[in-house]
């Protein structure tokens, strides 16, 4: 349950975020995160914690995005570059062991997805 | 409804990122050198610590970090052999925050250490993800979990400076392939250290001690 922990880096680093934007902040629509595959995060729990965590905060209801990034790597022999959708993290063209893992534990913040405030004027018609 | 991106790009884990850095920047000038100990609950991560603080106990100062989710049985453990110990209960968490492990670091007398040793949460997956500031992290893996586990957890064996299987001595009433699991290592980690002990019968402990001492004088110098 490592994603109760990453959940609530991401709730802390994303009200900060929301708090830059106005005051009150405004409620996003949706939070996207990217996530290296080799932290094995289970959507369903991260989305249990990020609900649980962001009960009274202007995340809440807001939906999260996960974008899974593939551990990938190069091969010092060959060149090889590409991703491994599991192990073994050989290199597939020359099958040499001597690869350098370049992708796959990231962990961070992507983006928030804010609706547009509508500006109303006296008539009631939209500006 | 229209709605609008704001680009972000921040680290998830930035705090405990921080709070690593801050645990480094203590130990450097100390020269004291921290391990991180990872392993499945139950695997002998606290019986290989006992094999260790009885070998090494003329040669170097050392204290225990003692993860645990709830009792103190495993730092009682370590203390009737006079090991230095703090016990981190993390109620339930299942691993040890870079900030929970920062606060027992610094209350160490350093001045007057060499080595700290932190035993981790028993989890394959959790402490693998969590930087603590240490100088490695080591994998345990005893002969009685299966073969596969280093495929199947690919982070920790794929982190680990060095991996240890355990509990060898049961190895003759197991079904337990030992060149395969060494196979899967290395699938995911070519080039590390291997060593197969028994805490036991402290067959190959002194393989797994003379690496120690080497990492510690590598990363250390005196
Ligand atoms: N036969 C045998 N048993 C061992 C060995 N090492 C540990 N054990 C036994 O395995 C059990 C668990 O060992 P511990 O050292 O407590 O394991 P641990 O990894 O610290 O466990 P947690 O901290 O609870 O995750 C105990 O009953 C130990 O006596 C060994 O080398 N051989
Ligand atoms: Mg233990
Ligand atoms: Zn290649």
């Amino acid at each position: 349950m490592h994603e109760f922990a990453i959940a609530e880096g991401l709730v802390k680093i994303a009200q900060e975020e929301l708090r830059k934007l106005g005051d009150p902040p405004p409620k996003p629509l949706a939070v996207h995160i990217a996530a290296g595959a080799l932290n094995q995060i289970v959507k369903e729990s991260l989305d249990l914690a990020f609900e649980t965590l962001t009960a009274d905060t202007p995340l809440a209801g807001a939906c999260l995005v996960l974008r899974l990034i593939p551990a990938g790597g190069v091969c010092a022999k060959c060149g090889w570059e590409g991703s491994f959708p599991k192990p073994p993290f050989f290199c597939p063209k020359c099958e040499s062991a001597r690869v350098t893992l370049t992708s796959g534990r990231e962990l961070y913040l992507e983006s928030l997805e804010i609706e547009d405030v509508l500006t109303v004027d006296q008539t009631g018609s939209v500006l | 409804m229209s709605a609008h991106t704001i680009k972000v790009y921040r680290d998830i884990l930035e705090r405990d990122a921080d709070w690593a850095r801050r645990t480094r920047e203590l130990a450097a000038p100390h020269r004291v050198t921290m391990i991180n100990l990872i392993g499945s609950p139950g695997c002998g991560k606290t019986r290989l610590l006992e094999a260790a603080a009885v070998a090494l106990k003329q040669e170097y100062r050392f204290s225990v970090l003692e993860g645990d989710v709830e009792t103190t049985h495993d730092a009682e453990r370590l203390a009737a052999l006079g090991v230095p110990v703090a016990q981190l209960l993390t109620g339930g968490g299942c691993h040890l925050s870079a900030q929970m492990v920062h606060l027992a670091f610094k209350e160490l007398p350093l001045d007057a250490l060499d080595l700290v040793v932190v035993e981790n949460v028993g989890n394959l997956m959790c402490p693998a993800c969590f930087d603590i500031g240490e100088d490695a992290k080591i994998a345990l893996l005893s002969v009685t979990e299966g073969e596969d586990k280093p495929v199947k957890y690919p982070l920790l064996f794929q982190q680990a400076k060095a991996v240890i299987i355990t509990k060898t001595d049961l190895l003759p009433h197991l079904i337990f392939d030992l060149e395969r699991c060494l196979r899967y290592i290395r699938e995911v980690n070519a080039d590390v250290p291997v060593f197969a002990l028994s805490a036991s019968t402290g067959e190959g402990l002194d393989a797994w001690l003379a690496w120690l001492r080497n990492f510690r004088a590598v990363t250390r110098p005196a």
